[in-house]
């Protein structure tokens, strides 16, 4: 479904993502996690053709993803970390650009629209403007431009941020069981519970490079780990280790 | 209040530091201006002050008071929305411990420093010494400085009362919008001065209010006891003001008579619609620019550019005394080099906007051909009718045949097919995101060969319009035929060259550069 080999992406001289391979399958969760910097959005942005790659080889449904994939881009769907999207459309408007775009026929959209409003509770702010939402509900309206035309590949880029309680959970059961359906999802955030939830495998980059790929159990067995959460393990990989507050206040009060 | 004046002060300092080099070209560009024209305005100002009839000056200053107070608190206002409501820094600045009046003053402080009395002193200053010189007395100096500093502190008041008006009805965005859409209005302002204004002065001075107990003894023809009245009292009176607007927009923040949201409200329908791809993506554009007041600051003054050559070519008054020009040649000519300077312009502004969006377009399944098709027929609809009725409206109002009004509307379409795709290059070519200033949508130094071309196609109107005229002051049928066909193929090849062009920058993808 999802393949890539030897993934690099440079910026000067400095390495965003060194050397990157892994595999994900039809009907996979796959999340895809690492600190702030270490080369996540530059990899699902070379993925989904927004930036184009140093070196190496992608794959998605067998084909290469690139500015002008059209093919390729009408099976896939990019919620990005930000959702930037035209201010000056309303909800309907932007939807029914997404839905245009795609090529949606009319019925299908009116199915999958409604249902995925109602899933998000945003079937109240259809005709206002994307201006005067909030970002959580720009990104509930983004998800739902993402998924109404049911691509079989969904690249997220922090999808959970700025949504409600409420939200976050539907966002997650339909996700769970949009991969029980055969479809695919590449998941990246910083909610460690998010993906030790529903994620299948899991990818940890750290300074563009791959620390450890697997299921947790797992990367708790890279990680020399018996136990522990999906963030004990994280950290563990990743070689950063807990500050001890108390410590470092005693410190600073005897003047260490 | 000192701390976050100096946070203030380094960050207006920083942003001078860090300008980027064809910022600073544009900025010495504009400096270069204000050397020729400044001094000019200057003297203009000074001698007319020096030599009017002492019973207008009252009238006079009455003029330059309006002025500043209209001018000046327009633009502070857009200031203060963006400075106290779209800038995050003041909720941050709230949260630190420091009292809300030391930041509001500190507020105040750099909103008069750096953007009202800039212009009040300077213009105080040439009041002040023509009215020394005039009188032969150094208080009318003291007095007219002291007079538009008052003013200054009149004129933040104002604004700030504009902003509560405002946002009770409309969000800050919203009104930062039309401000930015007057503020681009205001852009055709200096034509009309030019045109109208300078000719008229008298005129309008004749129908001022001429409250002479207000400034005689104070600005002019000074005595003692009135300057040490109206000294202190605009003292006074200043402490006041100043004292009472932080006390009632504190109020104004805190007890919310000031809104941050506006009220929403819906913007249409709701029922589902699929449209094709091109529709869809025209459909967008058209919306977009419909609901955004900045589009139309960013294209009003192009659209006008023309009404100028035309008002110069018919008035004899504004073409200063020559004969009048003949309107077939003038409309034939002002059709191609208007619908050059909208075309370009609009074409390059829009095709730019989608860089904001650009992440969000490249992710979906969208073919260059269909981006670019879509952008020349939105361009086309917003510059062709537009023109076209330009047109018929000179035709309508002046004496221009239906021969001409016909060769107009011919070569208005044959000029836009070209142009368009040109326009269309420079917005793909050097698209610009500034989060800071959202209609900076291009390379300064792309902008500034656009404003050279315009400004050589404004200075050979004239010329142009002989070309289609022949000696007895008809249309010269057969050259304008000529220029017809010579435009036709042009065009044509101007437009499948270029749009081809334009659809490869699209499809190896747009070079943006981000600023703010």
């Amino acid at each position: 479904m999802i393949e890539v080999r030897n993934l690099s992406k440079t910026y000067g001289h400095k390495h965003a993502v060194r050397n990157l391979s892994f595999k994900v399958n039809e009907g996979e969760l796959f999340a895809f996690l690492g600190p702030n910097g270490s080369g996540k959005s530059t990899t699902i942005k070379m993925l989904t053709g927004l930036t184009e790659k140093s070196s190496g080889d992608i794959e998605i449904l067998g084909q290469q993803p690139g500015i002008n994939s059209v093919s390729l881009k009408r099976e896939l769907s990019f919620v990005p970390d930000t959702p930037d999207i035209m201010g000056k459309l309303t909800g309907k408007e932007y939807l029914d650009f997404v839905a245009s775009v795609y090529q949606m026929s009319q019925e299908n959209y009116e199915d999958k629209s409604k249902e995925l409003l109602e899933l998000f509770d945003l079937s109240g702010a259809l005709g206002t403007l994307v201006e005067e939402y909030s970002h959580g509900m720009r990104q509930k309206l983004v998800i739902t431009g993402a998924l109404m035309h049911e691509p079989k590949v969904i690249f997220m880029d922090e999808p959970n941020v700025g949504l409600d309680p409420k939200s976050n959970r539907n966002l997650k059961s339909y996700l769970k069981k949009y991969v029980d359906d055969g479809n695919t999802v590449f998941l990246t955030t910083h909610t460690l519970g998010l993906a030790e939830e529903i994620a299948d495998r899991i990818l940890i980059i750290y300074e563009g490079e791959e620390k450890a790929t697997g299921t947790l159990s797992e990367l708790r067995t890279k990680s020399g780990l018996v136990s522990g959460s999906l963030e004990d393990v994280f950290l563990a990989l990743i070689g950063e280790e807990e500050v001890n507050v108390s410590d470092s206040e005693s410190r600073d009060s005897i003047g260490g | 209040m000192f701390p976050i004046l100096k946070v203030e002060i380094q960050s207006a300092v920083n942003y001078l530091k860090n300008l980027r080099t064809q910022t600073i070209v544009s900025l010495v560009i504009i400096a270069l201006f204000a050397v020729i024209f400044l001094p000019l305005i200057i003297i203009t100002m000074f001698n007319f002050l020096l030599l009017a009839e002492e019973s207008i000056l009252s009238s006079i200053m009455v003029m330059i008071s309006v002025l500043i107070m209209i001018i000046l608190s327009l633009i502070t206002v857009n200031r203060i929305v963006k400075d106290m409501f779209m800038n995050e820094n003041m909720q941050l600045y709230l949260t630190f411990p420091v009292k809300a009046v030391e930041l509001l003053r500190a507020k105040f402080i750099m909103q008069l420093f750096t953007g009202i009395l800039p212009v009040t002193i300077p213009i105080g200053l040439i009041v002040g010494v023509a009215f020394t010189f005039r009188y032969s007395s150094i208080l009318p100096l003291v007095s007219a400085i002291l007079y538009f500093m008052l003013l200054s502190i009149l004129t933040l008041g104002l604004s700030y009362i504009i902003v509560f008006l405002v946002t009770k009805v409309a969000s800050p965005k919203k009104v930062s919008e039309i401000l930015t859409f007057i503020g681009g209005f205001a852009a055709v302002l200096p034509y009309l001065i030019i045109t109208f204004g300078v000719v008229n002065i008298e005129t309008v001075i004749k129908y001022l209010p001429n409250p002479a107990g207000l400034y005689e003894g104070f600005i002019y023809n000074v005595n003692l006891l009135e300057f040490t009245v109206f000294t202190l009292l605009s003292i006074i009176l200043s402490i006041i003001i100043f004292v009472s607007l932080t006390q009632v927009v504190k109020n104004g923040f805190l007890k919310g008579w000031i809104t941050t949201s506006g009220r929403s409200r819906k913007a249409g329908s709701t029922s589902l619609d699929v449209n094709s791809v091109k529709g869809a993506l025209l459909q967008k554009d058209i919306k977009m620019t419909l609901r955004d007041f900045k589009e139309w600051a960013a294209v009003l003054p192009q659209y006008f550019i023309p009404f100028v050559v035309y008002f110069v070519a018919y008035n004899p008054v504004a073409s200063d005394g020559y004969p009048e020009m003949n309107m077939d040649g003038v409309i034939i000519s002002v059709s191609i080099t208007g619908t050059v300077i909208i075309s370009i312009f609009v074409s390059a502004s829009n095709t730019a906007r989608d860089a904001r969006h650009y992440s969000m377009m490249r992710a979906l399944p969208l073919k260059a051909a269909d981006i670019v098709d879509s952008k020349f027929i939105y361009n086309f609809i917003t510059i062709v009718p537009v023109y076209m009725l330009m047109s018929l409206g000179v035709f309508l109002f002046t004496d221009v045949s239906a021969a001409g009004l016909f060769y107009s509307l011919v070569f208005i379409l044959m000029t836009a097919l070209a142009v368009i795709p040109i326009g269309m290059w420079f917005g793909a070519k050097f698209p610009v995101v500034n989060t800071n200033k959202p209609t900076e949508r291009m390379d300064t130094g792309a902008s500034i060969i656009m404003m050279i071309v315009i400004l050589i196609l404004i200075f050979s109107t004239g010329f142009m319009s002989n070309v289609f005229i022949d000696a007895d002051g008809d249309i010269n049928h057969r050259m304008t035929g000529i220029m017809g066909v010579v435009m036709l193929a042009l065009s044509a090849g101007i437009y499948f060259i270029v749009t081809k062009t334009v659809k490869n920058i699209y499809h190896r993808g747009l070079k943006i550069v981000y600023k703010g």
